[in-house]
């Protein structure tokens, strides 16, 4: 029997897996944009399993819009990266501190 | 049946999530990526939104991922990137995220959110896009355009932060060139 | 009373306006103009102070006291200027306003080739001012403030000559010295204040004996103080500020080395008027010290102490003008005595007295080294009878009067002073009495014989300074006005002060020293003649007949007795070593104290420690702060993660 809880825990996990790779990544800019992606993937199965569990169409709404978001922030973070590389030659998060005080 | 198909496809798609951090090769990373994707996008439909599910692959995979993977194409890596690849500090880190997790668990632990939840039955026969379309373009008109709106600015924004301009082409602006004066152009030199 | 007023006002006012006038005008006006100036608000000065003085003797006039203007007001306190006469101030104002007059006239010959001359003629008037101040004064401020100017006239006097290293080192030392003993006066000023709530003398007065019956007064510093010993806490305080002034042991170091000021104002100040601030001060707070056994008997005790010790060092000065150096601090010595005996109008009236003579010795003194081109040193002088007779003879009279050869007038001073103390009641006076015979015999001694070594024994005077000759007129007529004073003051006063001249000004509690005197003297006669055949004549008379022998007839034998009695020598002449003890002990002392403050405390811990500590403990701190900014996303998104579990992990706990 799935219950509700399976899902919520489902994406707890992939919430936490997302979170970590944001501060464990030393690679580059470019994972860390991908673990957003898993992030965002993690709520919007939360949202999806609410809404399949109290009958309500509302949170499939939302994960449509939050999609959306998500999609366009890609873009623009992408386009951000490509900028960056033509600045530095290099996205190579450990040389990304210029706001080092 | 139901148990079988979940957890296969939940176990894929953790293990590909993590193997998205954990690889040494971007281009792994990203395909780890689109594998995690799918299976999430699996789980989706045995959630009943089928319409979602179709729009992750399609519209996420299909193009978001896509331009993940020409970026990193484009971007042309140094070697030892590839072997650095996860922080000196990663016990710490780990920790900090088991407890997360941990903590996290507990608040959406079956006792709470387990078999009290009584599941309503599917009513309606009509399908899920329909229900969809219906409710975004009665209910939440305003919010559907708006999400259009934000589209198309980030079409904007994406095209204008990048935009390089013409550079190999000397070409004349008109309305510089005649608002010049004298200044700028003789230089007295003695 | 209206003019009692304007003649107070002038007398004390003309010299300061003399003063201000020279003093601002004093690179431009010529010698002639300042000297005319000064002299004559001085003048006027001394013609006024005469007439209160005749006012008070011989009409009868009420005591004037009147306050002139109320300057401040302190919860309830007067702060006021005003001005009290009485016998007392009359006789003072005399004194001092006719001497300065006589100095004045004395300096216009002394000080002839001085470039300094206005600014000397300035500071003389400046000094007249706050003398005559001081003595007019009724209440304690004015008191005060008349002392800190006569002891900021004599910084500037003594320091005349600036360029004399020597000179510096003096004022600075009578300043210095004068401002320890200042440190008592105040002390005693703030016991006034504290106790009796006012600092005018009539409120005061009238309300010490009632305070001290009621014992209503406590003064509250560490040590609770009941009415008497608050009392006698005053006047203790108060009579140190007299010995600063007054040059008492061991505050007297300053006196000797004022010599280094012009001859003018050795006889001015530190002769006939500034040090005599100190016996005028006690005897006008009679009314307080009286009440006090306890600082009777420690006057008396300083007194006797100064005047024997001091008598001793004279006996062996060379410098002309330390040997009356010495014997000023050792008639201070004998007058202070006087007041401890608790017979203020025997010392006043040797106060008067010993103006006189000691104003004539300083300005014969004077006369001798200016005939001699500045030569100081008595063992280059001799024989100067044969040269400068006028300033012989007058020299003579006033060593005669000096020494208290009966008919001169400080013979009526002092044997009056010793007759006080040998009946007085105050504790130990017998002891004293005999120690004051004792200084009579030195003071003879040592008088005469700078006298016998100046004037009579062979020539030992520099070759080189050519004819010796007589000074100028405005030189000698000072000293024959001053020497006449000498002889007929005596007779001329002893009257009047025996049969209680000063009796309202004067207070005596229980022990009237004058009325159990009158009783044996009864008059100026009767004591010449009981004077003939009384020991301190006899004293004295030893003493001119020794020195006589020792320093004219044998001088060899002087070598002889100076080379057995060696360690007595250098003791006397290191002056008790006074001057080594405040230089090695006190004043490095000092100076240690101040470095180790400097360098530890200033430097180390204020400036190291607490404003440098501050900046870089602030700076070690920032230092550290700083490592949060790493400028590393994934740093800040830790700490914010980190947060929120936190966070988290708070509301779970306090919901559970």
């Amino acid at each position: 029997m799935i219950v509700l809880s399976n899902y919520l825990m489902f994406s707890c996990i992939l919430f936490v897996i997302g979170l970590t790779g944001i501060f464990i990544n030393r690679k580059n800019i470019i994972i860390l944009l991908m673990c957003i992606e898993l992030v965002l993937l993690a709520v919007n199965t939360n949202f999806l399993a609410f809404s399949r569990f109290l009958g309500d169409y509302t949170g499939q709404i939302f994960v449509f819009f939050i999609l959306t978001v998500a999609a366009v922030e890609a873009a623009i973070g992408l386009a951000i990266l490509v900028i960056i590389f033509r600045n530095r030659g290099t996205i190579s998060i450990r040389k990304m501190n210029n706001l080092k005080g | 049946m139901q148990n079988i198909a979940f957890y296969v496809f939940a176990v894929i798609s953790i293990f590909s999530s993590i193997l998205v951090v954990l690889s040494k090769n971007t281009i792994k990373s990203v395909l780890f990526l689109i594998l995690s994707f799918v299976s999430t996008a699996c789980l989706w439909l045995m959630l009943e939104a089928e319409f979602l599910a179709i729009i992750l692959i399609l519209v996420y995979v299909g193009a978001v991922i896509v331009l993940f993977l020409f970026v990193v194409m484009m971007i042309d890596q140094e070697f030892e990137i590839k072997n650095i690849g996860v922080s000196n500090h990663s016990p710490i880190i780990i920790l900090t995220s088991i407890i997360m997790l941990i903590i996290l668990l507990a608040s959406t632990n079956p006792y709470q959110y387990g078999s009290d939840i009584i599941v309503p039955e599917i009513k309606s026969e009509e399908s899920n896009v329909k229900i969809l379309g219906v409710l975004l373009y009665t209910n939440h008109l305003f919010v559907f355009e708006i999400a259009g709106l934000l589209l198309l600015v980030g079409m904007i924004a994406a095209i204008a932060i990048s935009f390089r301009g013409k550079q190999d082409r000397l070409n004349q602006d008109i309305s510089e060139q005649v608002s010049v004066t004298s200044k700028d152009r003789l230089k007295l030199i003695k | 009373m209206e003019s009692l007023k304007t003649y107070i006002l002038i007398t004390v006012f003309f010299p300061l306006i003399g003063s201000i006038i020279v003093g601002t005008t004093c690179r431009i006006i010529s010698n002639k103009t300042s000297h005319i100036i000064t002299t004559t608000m001085v003048f006027v000065s001394t013609v006024f102070s005469t007439k209160i003085l005749y006012m008070y003797s011989f009409q009868d006039i009420q005591v004037f006291e009147k306050t002139l203007y109320t300057w401040g007001c302190i919860n309830g306190t007067q702060l006021e200027i005003g001005f009290l006469i009485d016998k007392l101030t009359a006789i003072m104002l005399f004194v001092v306003s006719f001497i300065s007059f006589l100095v004045h006239i004395y300096t216009i010959g002394y000080m002839n080739h001085d470039t300094g001359y206005n600014r000397f003629f300035s500071y003389i008037s400046l000094f007249t001012f706050a003398m005559l101040m001081l003595v007019s004064s009724n209440n304690f401020l004015q008191l005060f403030f008349g002392w800190e100017a006569v002891g900021l006239a004599s910084y500037l006097l003594i320091g005349f000559w600036f360029e004399k290293e020597s000179a510096i080192f003096a004022n600075l030392k009578a300043f210095i010295v004068n401002r320890i003993g200042d440190l008592g006066f105040l002390l005693g000023l703030a016991g006034i204040f504290c106790c009796f709530d006012s600092l005018n003398y009539r409120e005061v007065f009238t309300r010490v004996e009632e305070v001290i019956s009621n014992n209503s007064i406590t003064l509250n510093t560490v040590i609770q103080f009941d009415s008497i010993s608050a009392v006698t806490f005053i006047s203790i305080c108060l009579f140190i500020g007299a010995m600063g002034k007054s040059a008492q042991m061991p505050l007297h170091v300053w006196l000797p080395d004022s010599m280094e000021g012009p001859t003018p104002i050795s006889a001015l100040i530190h002769a006939a008027t500034m040090v005599t601030a100190g016996i005028f001060m006690i005897t006008r707070m009679s009314p307080i010290i009286e009440y006090s056994e306890t600082a009777l008997i420690f006057i008396l005790f300083i007194g006797t102490l100064t005047c024997f010790s001091m008598g001793l060092v004279g006996i062996v000065q060379n410098d002309i003008k330390r040997v009356i150096a010495y014997s000023t601090l050792s008639q201070l010595g004998l007058m202070v005595a006087a007041l401890g005996a608790s017979a203020y109008s025997a010392a006043i009236f040797h106060l008067v007295t010993h103006a006189f003579f000691k104003a004539l010795l300083f300005l014969g003194a004077g006369s001798v080294i200016i005939a001699l081109h500045h030569e100081q040193d008595i063992r280059y002088m001799g024989n100067l009878k044969k040269y400068m007779p006028i300033t012989y003879i007058t020299m003579l009279i006033g060593n005669l009067a000096l020494a208290g050869i009966p008919g001169f007038a400080g013979f009526f001073s002092k044997d009056l002073i010793i007759e006080s103390v040998k009946i007085s009641h105050t504790a130990f006076a017998h002891l004293s009495y005999y120690f004051l015979m004792i200084s009579i015999f030195i003071t003879s001694f040592y008088s005469f014989r700078m006298f016998f070594l100046v004037f009579h024994t062979n020539e030992r005077i520099n070759k080189h300074l050519g004819k010796i000759k007589e000074s100028p007129k405005v030189i000698t007529i000072p000293l024959i006005i001053l020497a006449i004073f000498s002889s007929i003051s005596g007779w001329v006063l002893f009257d009047s002060i025996i049969n209680d001249y000063f009796s309202i000004a004067i207070f005596n509690k229980n022990h009237n020293i004058l009325n159990e005197i009158i009783h044996e003297l009864h008059d100026s006669k009767h004591l010449f003649l009981h004077g003939l055949i009384s020991t301190p004549f006899i004293l004295s008379l030893l003493g001119i007949v020794i020195s006589w022998y020792l320093y004219c007839k044998n001088p060899v034998l002087t070598e002889k007795i100076r080379n057995k009695m060696n360690i007595f020598y250098r003791i006397l002449n290191n002056k008790y070593g006074f001057d080594d003890f405040n230089q090695y002990v006190i004043a490095n002392l000092t100076k240690k104290t101040g470095r180790i403050l400097w360098k530890a405390g200033d430097e180390y811990i204020i400036d190291g420690g607490l404003v440098n500590g501050i900046a870089n403990s602030l700076k070690n701190m920032s230092n550290f702060v700083k490592k949060i900014q790493t400028g590393r996303l994934y740093n800040y998104v830790y700490i914010m993660i980190t947060g929120f579990i936190i966070l988290l992990l708070s509301l779970l706990l306090n919901f559970s």
